[in-house]
């Protein structure tokens, strides 16, 4: 567990001349220049196919560069250290993971060995029946729901979350926001693309809004309609 | 069933089916006459029980527990439950080195055949985990194996039809596979890599568990993938190689071990799987090598890899429709 200070300082994860991608293939995105900074909600949007994805792995250290840098709060993510990333952030796929047998306690005792810990989060995310399946027999949406659990006991300043609804009936979409909300109040960091930005229109938690176009990144107003967001992409 | 029940039933079983493996063979020794047996002309009892039961036993151990942590292992790198040393062309790569030696006149000795077979088992290894980063699906990677066998298949019946009867004959032998031709000192090597083997599949249990949520999730996790490719290369390289290289192609217990765990428990994070493979693969190589030995009653016996495949096959087929397999 991290101490709380980390979680009330604000984080910064910046990105400079950043050019991302896949070796092998034209540059999804090239020459960015960008700061995401304070607690919040930050919410990446763009059409299918702009690199939202190829982009947020790269802010999450999960995926080199291919040119430029992504600083965490200065440093640059590739000198730092696997355990100390781990601590810094986690990160949720837009796929759950259809593969992985483990069951639901199993795969979340990998972050918190504390088991009544794990059970309130499991109850507050409707997951309380789901202990000794396993992830592959559950459906996507469900499965996704554990993931983001996984990553809320992963304990991190930051998440950052690809695509998470893409899988979630309605009712799971309100709980998740409702629950990022809940993490933003305890000091979090939360860094999300999605197609369902208009159930972040008038959120006081929104911190950003990077919409992903044709020259790069532009920032847009948070407190703005998600008409006028849908504008720029 | 309960992990310690299982653990504590698999110990009990192959504590009973080693002793009565030591006990009969070809030549009986039971409890009674054991004192009068030694006693009558010892030298002959030391020589069959050091010589051949023992070394037998603890190589039918020591390979069935190591082949089960190498199925084990492939099946969690790939995300495959199809994935294991024989099905991936490892197997194939041993036949084919040995093939070449005995079939060409070159070898012949158990010696010579041996390091042949771990020089296949690891030269196929490492085209089938080098080869596995370009394919991004899972299916493909299998194909890969299925064509790699049929290729190095292809290539053994040409040495074959070329070959000189009496060295066709030892081929075939070695081909069958057998806990026989194991020595104190050869079962013993393989025993203590199986274990070396065992402890880093067990270290790396938390890292196994995190690969199987997929790449990305993984590597958010801290999991090191160049590095943990690196120790399961070298770990199921290790144990495939120095198995085959004594035992021959051992089929069916690398694939079939980990779905007969899976079915016996829920558990199915690696802390639990590992112990609970490597005690099933013993246990499942020491019946296996009644049937070998002719269940004590057929004088000859069946070869190894006949038993293993009537066993081994009914009960993957068993397995897959009782997990009732939606999801590959």
């Amino acid at each position: 567990m991290n101490g709380s200070n980390q979680h009330t300082a604000d984080q910064v994860i910046q990105a400079s001349d950043l050019s991302v991608g896949y070796h092998g293939h034209l540059n999804v995105l090239s020459n960015l220049s960008y700061e995401w900074k304070g607690r919040g909600i930050h919410l990446i949007i763009g059409e299918n196919g702009s690199g939202k994805s190829t982009l947020i792995r790269t802010l999450a250290g999960l995926q080199s560069p291919m040119a430029g840098l992504v600083k965490w709060n200065g440093e640059d993510v590739a000198l730092i250290s696997s355990p100390r990333r781990v601590s810094n952030m986690a990160f949720v796929q837009s796929i759950p993971p259809r593969q992985s047998e483990l069951t639901v306690s199993e795969a979340l005792a990998l972050h918190e060995p504390n088991q009544n810990k794990v059970d309130d989060l499991l109850d507050a995310f409707n997951l309380g029946e789901m202990h000794m399946k396993s992830l592959c027999d559950l459906s996507d949406g469900l499965a996704q729901r554990v993931m983001l659990v996984r990553a809320i006991l992963q304990d991190t300043p930051w998440i950052l979350l690809d695509e998470p609804t893409a899988f979630f009936d309605v009712k799971s979409r309100q709980v998740m926001w409702s629950q990022l909300s809940a993490l933003v109040a305890k000091g979090r960091h939360v860094m999300v693309s999605s197609h369902d930005y208009h159930l972040l229109e008038g959120n006081p938690d929104l911190m950003s809004v990077t919409a992903i176009g044709a020259d790069g990144l532009e920032a847009l107003d948070p407190a703005g309609s998600f008409e006028s967001w849908n504008a720029s992409i | 069933m309960k992990y310690s029940g299982i653990i504590g039933l698999a110990f009990a079983a192959i504590l009973i089916l080693s002793i009565s493996h030591l006990l009969w063979g070809s030549t009986t020794m039971d409890w009674g006459s054991l004192g009068s047996w030694f006693g009558s002309s010892p030298e002959l009892a030391a020589t069959v029980f050091f010589e051949v039961r023992l070394p037998r036993v603890l190589m039918a151990i020591a390979a069935g527990a190591g082949l089960g942590i190498s199925g084990l292992m492939m099946q969690t790198w790939f995300h495959n439950p199809l994935a294991g040393p024989s099905v991936l062309g490892v197997t194939s790569g041993a036949g084919m080195a040995v093939a070449l030696v005995v079939l060409t006149g070159m070898g012949g000795g158990w010696l010579v055949n041996s390091i042949a077979a771990s020089v296949g088992s690891w030269l196929a290894l490492a085209l089938v985990w080098g080869v596995s980063t370009r394919f991004r699906g899972l299916a493909s990677l299998l194909i890969f194996g299925l064509m790699l066998n049929y290729v190095l298949g292809a290539l053994v019946t040409v040495l074959q039809a070329e070959a000189k009867e009496n060295a066709l004959q030892q081929f075939v032998f070695w081909g069958m596979g057998t806990f026989g031709q194991a020595t104190l000192l050869t079962a013993g090597v393989v025993m203590l890599l199986v274990v070396i083997a065992i402890f880093m599949a067990f270290s790396l249990h938390q890292n196994l568990d995190k690969w199987t949520m997929g790449e990305i999730t993984a590597r958010s996790m801290g999991v090191d993938e160049s590095r943990l490719r690196q120790l399961l290369i070298l770990l199921t390289g290790l144990l495939a190689g120095s198995i085959t290289a004594v035992c021959g192609p051992v089929a069916f217990l690398g694939l079939a071990t980990p779905h007969l765990v899976k079915l016996l428990t829920p558990h199915r994070s690696h802390r639990r799987l590992i112990p609970m493979t490597a005690l099933i693969g013993a246990l499942l190589a020491l019946v296996a090598d009644w049937g070998v030995k002719g269940l004590g009653v057929f004088e000859g016996g069946w070869p190894l890899n006949a038993v293993l495949s009537l066993l081994g096959a009914p009960m993957v087929i068993w397995v897959l429709i009782k997990r009732n397999f939606t999801h590959s």
